[in-house]
């Protein structure tokens, strides 16, 4: 990624993102037949046994991977079930731990910035305002508040005769309204009927994001994500590493106008914010930024940005 | 120290990630539930 090959490739984030959308979507023919039995009908692939890398539900009709929150969740329901009633636990949720862990060891965030399903729906609805306005700094803090409660913790240990099992998922997560809700509940008369209080409690909460993403890119992934805030504790110490040089660098401030997480990328390249979408290493017009190894000092390209500058 | 613990996180990971596809029954832990229709999941429930 240090040479001209990697900075073309930023160009096409996009496409990347656009691109595993549709690898986690394959199967378009079981929505198709949903349409025409007007029945909530969902993907039952066996590939749905292992996670994707990114948040997207699996109860959204095309998927053919399991949302990897979605799956944690459940597991650690059921753990807090077969503990109650002294039967052997599940080693499953040992694998999606693993798979998590390993995704932000090797990469940190990199897969919110060019996988995440959810990041795109993000980026293309903001590309309509263009917007970026900064949140407060203590809403960052939230998404770890979510991780630990609502993922881990209530599924964990409340257990209840009224089953809820995925708390995060029942009553926080838009990309599962956005993605599964909305188009089954499109569908489905019978859907349609029962839906209750909560239905319109987790539509409301995806108007909310929706309307926030016209005016502040990413605010998902910057407040909530549960996903993001667990990948971003890797992020300082992960292989893959982000480095400024501060000798080849002239301070111009480029990096941090295009971060869409307000970062400031000159004293903190490698903050739990950053989603490693990688714009700051596209604009820095003296490649300052660069991955892991030893930055390639370019001191005549330094030398003439100055120029033209002055 | 940072390097270690990079690579213990790593080696850590990958056995966890084998441990729950070898030992871990995918199917009736992570399957039956996706096949499933989510009523929480998309707001129903």
């Amino acid at each position: 990624m240090k040479g001209s090959l990697g900075r073309k490739l930023i160009r096409f984030r996009l496409l990347f993102q656009a691109f595993f959308f549709a690898l986690f979507n394959l199967d378009a023919a079981t929505f198709l037949r949903s349409i025409q039995q007007k029945k909530a009908l969902i993907s039952q692939v066996s590939s749905k046994q292992f996670c994707i890398p990114g948040l997207h539900c699996y109860s959204c009709p095309m998927s053919v991977l399991s949302c990897p929150l979605g799956s944690l969740q459940f597991w650690l329901n059921d753990v807090n079930e077969r503990i109650r009633f002294r039967e052997r636990i599940n080693s499953a949720g040992l694998y999606i731990i693993g798979f998590l862990s390993l995704i932000g060891i090797t990469v940190g965030r990199l897969f919110c910035g060019w996988v995440c399903p959810f990041g795109l729906v993000q980026d293309l609805i903001n590309k309509i305002t263009g917007k970026n306005l900064k949140l407060p700094r203590f809403l960052r803090y939230f998404k770890y508040v979510i991780l630990v409660v609502f993922v881990i913790s209530l599924p964990l240990f409340i257990s209840d005769v009224r089953y809820i099992g995925p708390w995060f998922c029942k009553y926080i997560c838009p990309a599962g309204t956005l993605m599964a809700g909305i188009p089954l509940l499109a569908v489905d008369e019978g859907l349609r009927q029962a839906a209750s209080g909560i239905t319109i409690f987790k539509i409301s909460i995806l108007v909310l994001f929706l309307v926030s993403f016209l005016f502040s890119r990413r605010s998902f992934c910057k407040t909530t994500c549960p996903l993001g805030a667990y990948w971003g504790l890797f992020n300082k110490i992960s292989f893959l590493q982000l480095k400024v040089d501060k000798n080849t660098c002239i301070n111009c401030g480029k990096c941090d106008e295009v971060c869409p997480m307000h970062l400031k990328v000159r004293e903190e390249p490698n903050s739990p914010e950053c989603i490693r979408c990688l714009a700051c290493l596209k604009v820095c017009p003296v490649r300052a930024i660069t991955f892991n190894a030893k930055t390639d000092r370019l001191p005549e390209l330094r030398k003439k940005t100055r120029e033209t500058a002055t | 120290m940072k390097r270690w613990l990079r690579y213990c996180i790593l080696v850590f990971s990958m056995l966890l990630l084998i441990a729950g596809l070898w030992k871990g029954d995918l199917l009736e832990g992570i399957l039956r539930k996706a096949v499933n229709l989510c009523y929480e999941c998309i707001g129903i429930g």
